[in-house]
């Protein structure tokens, strides 16, 4: 279960480059859940609603910690790629599988890089993650925020919708 | 450890907490003192998760086989703490689980698993500080599963 730990840019501490990654992650959600959505109704509409809510809220928690670390936390992206179409409330439900998927994965990261009291906050926010994913996969998976076995680089695969 | 003075403050100060913190990390590949005190902690901190998942895997199966109608939710349930039982099985000693005992009730019983598995989850985030960095992952991720376990039970019983 090795990851190979790409650390490219520049000076920053471990800790606040895994807070970017987390917070870029975090921008990619709330764009995400705001086409996911336009495209479902009823309760899921409303818990896409409330998960965005969730997102919002990290995203601006993760955004302070960066700026407390001394470091700059970035704005969203003006837009983001979703990597599929999203027309139908069961592709809507995926891309909420997959946001959350790839939200976990970063935060995973950030529970490796980081130390007290951060990491314990950040399994809690991976906790919260893995949460939203079973409730729109109606399934469960064994290990939230950790690559798949068979590609390190990938977010746990969501195929079961 | 020599003191480099006003130099070695300055650093510090200008980048306190996340220097800090990364150097906890940093302990990890030291090999030293702190090196071995953290594989004390994370052979310790293995053992638990292991025995904490025989625990819950048991009252799993308990539940399962005194009721049918839980059963096919708690199976695939059941392979995911297998799995998490082989994550920690390295260095763990295999001493047997209790065995675990089901309330009569399918409706409690449903409710008591949700339970196990929450308080499980939250017992499996308690000295996360103390561990290396890929085995705090790893218990972070085994308790967002079984947080979503306990989210799966409640939301089918």
């Amino acid at each position: 279960m090795s990851t190979p730990r790409p650390t490219p840019s520049g000076s920053a501490t471990p800790e606040v480059k895994a807070l970017r990654d987390a917070l870029d992650a975090e921008h990619a959600a709330v764009y995400g859940y705001g086409v996911a959505g336009g495209r479902l109704t009823g309760t899921e509409r409303t818990q896409a609603r409330s998960a965005l809510d969730a997102h919002r809220a990290r995203r601006d928690t993760i955004a302070r910690l960066i700026g407390d670390r001394g470091a700059v936390a970035q704005p969203a992206a003006a837009a983001y790629t979703i990597p599929f179409t999203v027309a139908t409330p069961a592709d809507a439900t995926r891309l909420a599988i997959h946001l959350e998927d790839a939200v976990a994965l970063h935060l995973g990261e950030l529970v490796a890089a980081s130390g007290a009291p951060l990491r314990n906050e950040a399994a809690g926010w991976l906790r919260e993650s893995a949460v939203w994913a079973v409730r729109w996969r109606g399934a469960s998976t064994a290990f939230p925020g950790l690559p798949a076995p068979s590609d390190p680089a990938a977010p746990a695969a969501g195929s079961r919708t | 450890m020599r003191d480099a003075g006003p130099t070695r403050r300055a650093v510090l100060g200008a980048v306190a907490a996340a220097t800090i913190a990364a150097g906890v990390v940093g302990c990890d590949d030291g090999g030293g003192g702190s090196g071995q005190g953290r594989r004390k902690a994370d052979d310790a901190a293995r053992q638990r998760a292991h025995a904490a998942t025989g625990a819950l895997l048991a009252r799993y199966d308990a539940v399962a086989a005194r009721h049918a109608t839980l059963a096919e939710h708690i199976r695939p349930l059941s392979v995911e703490l297998r799995q998490h039982l082989t994550v920690f099985a390295k260095g763990a000693a295999h001493s047997a689980p209790p065995a675990g005992n089901a309330p009569e009730d399918a409706a409690a019983a449903g409710t008591a698993i949700a339970d196990w598995a929450r308080q499980a989850s939250d017992e499996r985030l308690s000295g996360l500080d103390a561990v290396s960095p890929e085995l705090a992952r790893t218990l972070a991720a085994t308790a967002a599963c079984l947080a979503g376990h306990a989210q799966l039970l409640r939301s089918t019983s």
